[in-house]
């Protein structure tokens, strides 16, 4: 009697533990992780299925903002770009971050290094040290197949990754310019489309469009700020001040959402525009 | 605090010869305090953390927790009730507002919009409204570093020409441009309380074009001064120039000691609670129109100081927590509320200080003795 009440409560325990198991699975499997990168948005849906602790630890350390600051250290563009290392982030851990950080047992299974595939970086010799660092394939890799853990896949339109691909490296395969993970942030599936669009397709406005229209605001504002000097009242001056310190906030927001970078020249120029602003503004509400 | 641009300073000093002979102003109205007081306050405790600071806890060398401890714990004594301070100077009287009704009521609904519209959009503008925020910042407390050397060069006899000012404008704008052409040299993301704002990725011919030109302008100021020195025979007053060596030392040598860093905006709002009390007395003993007495500055003061201080802690700690309770992540709502105020701040200070208004001017001059000693009358 007493054997068969353990015997049904160790049925109970396991079954509970798959029934559990199952629902995690089906619940992380309508889960997406959105990588916010100075290049675009990156969404990446998981196979708990196949590597549940990688997936389990990755989205605990994604929820712990682990992943915010982190950069692609690596852009090999016929082979994959890799994510560094959580430690190596611009912003310093948190204790809470730095004792989640936890080396992973390795989850080799039948997934194959395609195009996409998301991997779980690792010391060569030492099949259980996968911890922060990732790779994403830009290539099909099967010589990789079954010796590192596939753990997920890119699953938004090619153009982000694409992007990265794109971006000049050195010698060492290092990107000139830091191709950033500003936030890492776990969704639902559901929300996934409003999240893929930049800011200005999300408005409906070509790109293009947008800036002008940004740039338009700006340049009004100076030019109702300049005639005002002159003829009008004090009150049209500081709304033409105010004017062109929105359009220069809107045109720099803007600017970064179409093209995920300044350059040079543009960077220059933004920079002696937010300047020119606020000499402007140190005459508002002044005496003419 | 934010104080005159070139065409204000102009009206007052317009009669005065290049560089008029001066003569040393009466020892007590050379200062607000006293020497020392004045010196720590005005820039020379910065110089004397920087000099302890670089010697401790070089760029290399590790930082202790507790050295950041002790900047933010700064905060709350210096740098909020600084944002207080200005705040309860435009909105404590009714002739204020009057005064300047563009800054006091329209401005505050633009700055909540602005922050309305980053909480709604924290990954999209709310990056470039905070980013806004840091630029305009270091331009601000060079407006008010400027506008300092010029009221110590009135209180000392230190007429300024067009040379003068345009070299000693040039030399403390060009530290905050020099040091912020750099660090936008980078494309790099950086945090404010979490918030990730990338670069612009200026060329680097700019940043060293910026540095030189800070240099020059600096060379020419002192070059002006010696001139100043050699025609009338005595050295240029240290207060004159220490608001600009302060700085040099926060944005050009402290650039490189992190340490050092995190206690700037205290620097900052330590001149700027000098300023502003040694005003507040002189106007709180016009309203009230009370004698000059120690009671009375001792119980203003005290007064005022609790003020600024809850006003303070109103404005950083409170307002981001009554953002959450619209369900808003304090990571989100404190940095984005903070730039807010900051700016707000920017735009009140560039209105109040006006040195060319004689209601401003006229206070900036006072000496403690003014407000605790009665006048000798006549006989």
């Amino acid at each position: 009697m007493k054997t068969n009440l353990i015997a049904l409560c160790c049925l109970f325990w396991l079954g509970s533990g798959f029934t559990s198991a199952a629902a995690y699975s089906s619940e992380t499997e309508q889960e997406r992780v959105v990588l916010r990168t100075s290049q675009g948005n990156l969404i990446l849906r998981l196979y708990p299925d196949s590597a549940p602790k990688h997936v389990e630890q990755f989205l605990k350390l994604v929820r712990l903002g682990v992943y915010d600051g982190t950069f692609f250290y690596r852009v090999d563009s016929g082979f994959m770009v890799q994510v560094c290392d959580a430690k190596q982030r611009s912003l310093p851990l948190t204790p809470e971050q730095t004792q989640a950080i936890q080396p992973i047992p390795a989850e080799f299974n039948s997934r194959l290094h395609r195009r996409g595939t998301l991997s779980m970086s690792r010391w060569p010799d030492k099949p259980d040290s996968a911890e922060t660092s990732f790779s994403i394939f830009l290539a099909d890799a099967p010589h990789l197949d079954g010796k590192y853990t596939v753990f997920g896949t890119v699953e938004s339109a090619d153009e982000v990754l694409e992007a990265i691909r794109r971006v000049k490296v050195d010698n060492e395969k290092r990107p000139q310019q830091k191709i950033e993970i500003i936030k890492a942030e776990s969704v639902q599936a559901s929300d996934v489309p409003t999240l893929t669009a930049s800011a200005a397709e999300q408005q409906g406005l070509a790109p293009e469009l947008a800036v002008c229209s940004a740039a338009l605001l700006f340049l009004s504002g100076l030019l109702t700020y300049g005639l005002s000097r002159y003829r009008l009242a004090k009150a049209v001056e500081a709304w033409g001040q105010i004017v062109a310190l929105a359009g220069l906030l809107v045109l720099v927001t803007v600017m970064w959402q179409t093209y995920r970078q300044f350059s040079p020249m543009i960077g220059t120029a933004l920079f002696a525009a937010t300047i020119g602003v606020f000499m402007l503004l140190s005459r508002f509400e002044s005496p003419k | 605090m934010y104080f005159v641009s070139k065409p204000e300073i102009d009206a007052p000093f317009k009669s005065a010869p290049l560089l008029a002979p001066a003569a040393a102003a009466p020892e007590a109205h050379r200062y607000f305090i006293n020497a020392p007081t004045d010196f720590l306050s005005i820039g020379g405790l910065s110089l004397f953390l920087l000099a302890a600071l670089s010697y401790l806890f070089p760029s290399a060398h590790p930082v202790p927790d507790q050295l950041y401890r002790f900047s933010t714990a700064l905060l709350w004594l210096g740098n909020w009730p600084h944002f207080a301070a200005s705040s309860y100077r435009l909105y404590h009287t009714r002739s204020n507002i009057e005064q300047y009704p563009l800054t006091a009521l329209w401005v505050p609904l633009v700055v909540l919009t602005g922050v309305i519209a980053s909480l709604a959009s924290p990954y999209v503008l709310g990056p470039f409204f905070v980013k806004l925020y840091l630029i305009w910042s270091p331009f601000h407390y060079s407006g008010q570093s400027l506008g300092i050397s010029l009221i110590y060069a009135r209180r000392e006899g230190f007429l300024f020409g067009k040379l003068e000012r345009w070299s000693l404008t040039g030399f403390i704008f060009g530290t905050f441009l020099a040091a912020n052409a750099r660090a936008e040299t980078s494309l790099q993301m950086r945090s404010f309380y979490g918030i990730l704002y990338p670069g612009f990725g200026m060329p680097t011919f700019v940043a060293d074009a910026l540095t030189w030109a800070m240099y020059a302008c600096g060379t020419v100021f002192i070059l002006c001064a010696l001139r100043w020195s050699i025609r009338n025979r005595r050295a240029l007053p240290l207060m004159v120039g220490l608001p600009a060596i302060a700085q040099f030392a926060w944005f050009v040598i402290g650039n490189s000691i992190p340490s050092f860093n995190a206690f700037v905006p205290f620097f900052h709002s330590l001149q700027y609670l000098l300023i502003a009390w040694a005003m507040q007395m002189k106007e709180a003993m016009q309203e009230k129109e009370a004698q000059p007495s120690g009671n009375f500055v001792f119980s203003e003061t005290a007064w005022w100081s609790l003020g600024i201080f809850l006003g303070g802690i109103l404005l950083f700690w409170v307002l981001p927590r009554v953002g959450t309770l619209a369900g808003i992540d304090l990571n989100i709502a404190e940095p984005i509320i903070i730039a807010g105020v900051q700016i707000h701040h920017f735009f009140v200070d560039g209105v109040i200080w006006k040195l060319r208004n004689p209601k401003v001017r006229s206070p900036l001059l006072v000496n403690i003795e003014d407000l605790i000693r009665r006048p000798i009358p006549a006989i």
